[in-house]
């Protein structure tokens, strides 16, 4: 009778539990803490800030291009608890954006939960490259948080 | 001009771990999550704390049969200084990312498959009461499954290492079949202590049953 060879995983050889190892989050609600990781109890849970958390490095850049001219926008870090605050956060930094010629809007729709991005002002024409852009790889971009497929687009 | 995405109600959250110096990793979990079946759970392995994303030193997709209950994924050895668990669920309504257990370390798998005639039992937790009228109620409790399956003609070797396991008193997660239900079959638990028979013609033959408990928290 063939038989199935277990694989144990065990505490014992759990790096993210080991005692010298720090372990950190990129939001995490005051009453659920990364520390609760370390409890057993599955109950026992970290839990990221309700909302949106931008980090540096990690999710605060968005690519766009005018007239294909590639932009990059640097979201400010933070925790953004709603989308209408986010997306104004999102549009703050594309209006900042070094190089950039047009005006843009940011808005959440609290109905359907989507953002959308409007070319508000100017002419050039408005590419968002959230698949080929430099900082979208890996999805590693602000898209995903903004509800975009890694995707290029355009138009 | 404009351009509307999907519904999105929170962003990519993760969890790092620095182990201070490059250790070896064999297994990635993440348990007790909120992501039901949908959203991505992934692995990063990182030389450097500054290291980019987009550059990563290793990267895996924790899936498995059991979406819902751990993401899961067994891999070659991999040895960095940096491991973060990333969820990736913005279209989760409840707003946040969360999750109870992480694993991410090395395995142990003997050089024997266990026995035929695994079992598992569940243990009844809920009472049934009744009222001094006689009305009859149910106080329903979740029903935690004991797992048990027998080991036979194992190592020395390997009776040591389980030993030590059994020793450590600490939970474990107990991958029954990893190659065909990796979640679905895992185990969250601990391990209860138990005898361990010797025979064979020179005593270097081990058999013992391994009783899991499982943990639902």
């Amino acid at each position: 009778v063939a038989s199935r060879t277990p694989r144990i995983a065990a505490t014992l050889n759990n790096l993210a539990l080991g005692s010298g190892t720090i372990i950190t989050a990129s939001s995490q609600e005051t009453s659920l803490p990364v520390a609760f990781l370390r409890d057993p109890l599955p109950t026992r849970k970290w839990r990221s800030k309700l909302g949106w958390n931008v980090v540096a490095g990690y999710n605060d850049k968005l690519d766009f291009t005018e007239a294909a001219v590639a932009r990059v926008a640097t979201i400010t870090a933070g925790n953004y608890a709603t989308g209408a605050a986010y997306a104004t956060a999102v549009q703050t930094a594309m209006n900042a954006a070094p190089g950039h010629v047009n005006t843009y809007t940011v808005t959440y729709d609290p109905s359907t939960k989507a953002f959308t991005i409007t070319r508000s002002a100017g002419a050039a024409a408005l590419g968002l490259p959230f698949q080929t852009g430099a900082n979208e790889v890996l999805n590693k971009g602000a898209h995903r948080d903004l509800g975009f497929t890694d995707t290029d687009l355009s138009g | 001009v404009t351009q509307t995405g999907s519904a999105a109600y929170h962003s990519r959250e993760w969890v790092r771990f620095d182990f201070g110096s490059a250790q070896s990793a064999t297994v990635g979990i993440v348990h007790a999550h909120n992501m039901g079946t949908t959203g991505t759970a992934n692995l990063y392995f990182k030389t450097a704390d500054s290291q980019a994303w987009s550059s990563a030193a290793a990267f895996r997709v924790l899936t498995g049969d059991d979406l819902s209950g751990k993401r899961i994924a067994f891999f070659a050895s991999q040895s960095y200084r940096y491991a973060v668990l990333e969820l990736v669920d913005t279209g989760n309504t409840a707003g946040y990312s969360e999750f109870g257990v992480p694993f991410v370390g090395t395995y142990w798998q003997p050089g024997r498959g266990f026995q035929p005639g695994a079992s598992r039992a569940a243990e009844p937790l809920s009472v049934v009461v009744r009222a001094d009228q006689g009305a009859v109620y149910l106080q329903r409790k979740a029903s935690p499954k004991d797992h048990r399956l027998t080991y036979s003609g194992l190592s020395r070797a390997d009776r040591d290492t389980y030993q030590a396991l059994e020793d450590d008193h600490r939970h474990v997660f107990f991958a029954k079949d990893p190659t065909n239900f990796p979640g679905a079959d895992t185990i969250y638990g601990v391990i209860q202590p138990t005898s361990i028979g010797e025979w064979g013609p020179n005593g270097d033959l081990f058999a013992f049953e391994v009783v899991v408990f499982e943990n639902q928290g």
